[in-house]
């Protein structure tokens, strides 16, 4: 046996890949062949040194360096039902819905604190037969209290951009039903803020935005109402 | 839905097998996928340290080839096994590397083989004859690093991983006959820059 073939089986012998009988006539070469046995001996060290080579150190990984690789690339699963579109899904519908809720006509659930939202109290004409509704006198503290703020969101009114009435009811569904809650003819009716010169006033809630093109703002009235809850 | 309740729907045991995993992974449950990193992140590291020598680049070949599993989810076929799918993605990324930056590479190769001399460990029976074994390794380490990355790939995957000739072709993408013949090229190829360096160390010695 000569040249490659030779060659081959010497190979296979270091590496242990041959069969009993090919064992037998590998050994038989490597006892009579010096070509067979200085290919053997090169192979055998490379064999060898295959199986000796150096431990890899500890790894630094987690699951948490992949969870922030895979998120920081924006990619889906490639299973039919990604958790991450559900997660989209489900802030749309949120939106959606809070959206409806909102903007509902008589709904007066926009909170004052919201920074799109501006709550102006504004004078209207007469509403008398609302506030004879109010039976139940509110204590002069909390009335102080009420009308300081309402003091301060009419300053914000008043820096505002000019209101654009919605075609909207004016009056939230609460001037229809009595109310338990702290609500009272002299909440809505500002009649001790400064400079209020002492006609019956109602709460506007005013939505907010600014124009993209020239940065002024804009606002845009959601809905008003005599009764609405100042305060907690 | 939670991870656990996700399994209990779709029937996972405690000792979930990678088929499980794949399949609850494509259904939506990330913790399945989680599951499958942490079983063989191992060797994956392990296989691709040993083809770059550098536990940064070995890192970020192993996250890496992670990530394009979780892309590719939906390819993987069921009748391979993840960690040959794993491994044929971790030899691309490492023959990917290795054209894009020879270089560079070539550099690192010389800085991992003098960190080499002492790292190689070796049985403790005679002394003079592990430190001759350990003489050897680090040439055949030296050599292997010195191999273009297709030979590396498949002797590592042969010699070191000791995989079947079976899934190194599924590995590769060729038939057994082809694995075959890559491995004895590589070996070869091993051979021929090991000769020089063992030449080279015989005349130092005496």
């Amino acid at each position: 046996m000569k040249g490659k073939h030779l060659e081959e089986m010497m190979i296979r012998f270091a590496y242990g890949e041959l069969d009993g009988h090919e064992v037998t006539k590998a050994e038989e070469l490597l006892a009579t062949s010096d070509e067979a046995r200085r290919i053997y001996d090169i192979y055998a060290i490379a064999a060898g040194g295959m199986k000796r080579l150096p431990e890899a150190p500890a790894p630094q990984l987690s699951s948490e360096r992949l969870r922030e690789a895979i998120l920081s690339r924006e990619i889906r699963g490639s299973g039919a039902k990604p958790w991450t579109w559900a997660g989209t899904a489900a802030s749309i519908v949120a939106a959606g819905a809070l959206a409806v809720y909102v903007f509902l006509p008589g709904e007066s659930t926009v909170s004052p604190s919201d920074s799109n939202t501006v709550v102006a109290v504004r004078d209207i004409v007469d509403h008398s037969s609302s506030i004879e509704r109010f039976e139940e006198p509110v204590s002069s503290a909390a009335v102080e209290s009420t009308n300081d703020r309402a003091a301060e969101t009419e300053i914000v009114a008043d820096k505002a951009a000019p209101i654009r009435k919605r075609p909207q009811p004016a009056a939230s569904k609460r001037t229809s039903e009595p109310t338990d809650s702290f609500t009272s003819a002299e909440v809505s009716r500002p009649a001790a803020a400064p400079g209020n010169s002492g006609e019956l006033e109602a709460v506007v809630i005013i939505s907010r935005t600014s124009n993209a093109i020239d940065g002024t703002s804009d606002a845009t009235e959601i809905v008003s109402a005599t009764d609405v809850v100042l305060g907690n | 839905m939670e991870a656990a309740a996700f399994s209990a729907a779709h029937g996972i045991r405690v000792t979930d097998s990678d088929d499980d995993l794949i399949r609850a992974a494509r259904d939506g449950d990330y913790s399945s996928f989680e599951k499958l990193y942490e079983a063989h992140r191992n060797t994956v590291y392990r296989f691709a340290y040993q083809m770059t020598h550098s536990r940064d680049e070995a890192e970020d070949i192993t996250q890496e080839a992670f990530v394009r599993a979780f892309q590719n989810l939906h390819r993987f076929r069921e009748q391979a096994k993840f960690t040959t799918w794993i491994l044929r993605i971790v030899t691309n990324l490492c023959t990917d590397r290795a054209r894009m930056s020879t270089r560079r590479t070539n550099l690192e190769q010389k800085e991992a083989t003098g960190g080499l001399e002492w790292m190689t460990i070796g049985k403790v029976v005679d002394p003079n004859e592990d430190m001759e074994e350990d003489r050897r390794a680090a040439l055949v380490r030296k050599a292997v690093l010195a191999l273009p990355a297709h030979h590396r790939n498949v002797i590592l995957l042969r010699d070191f991983e000791e995989k079947e000739y079976t899934e190194i072709a599924e590995i590769l993408g060729c038939t057994v006959g082809g694995a075959k013949l890559r491995v004895l090229r590589a070996r070869r190829a091993l051979r021929d820059r090991l000769e020089p360096l063992l030449r080279d160390q015989e005349p130092n010695r005496k």
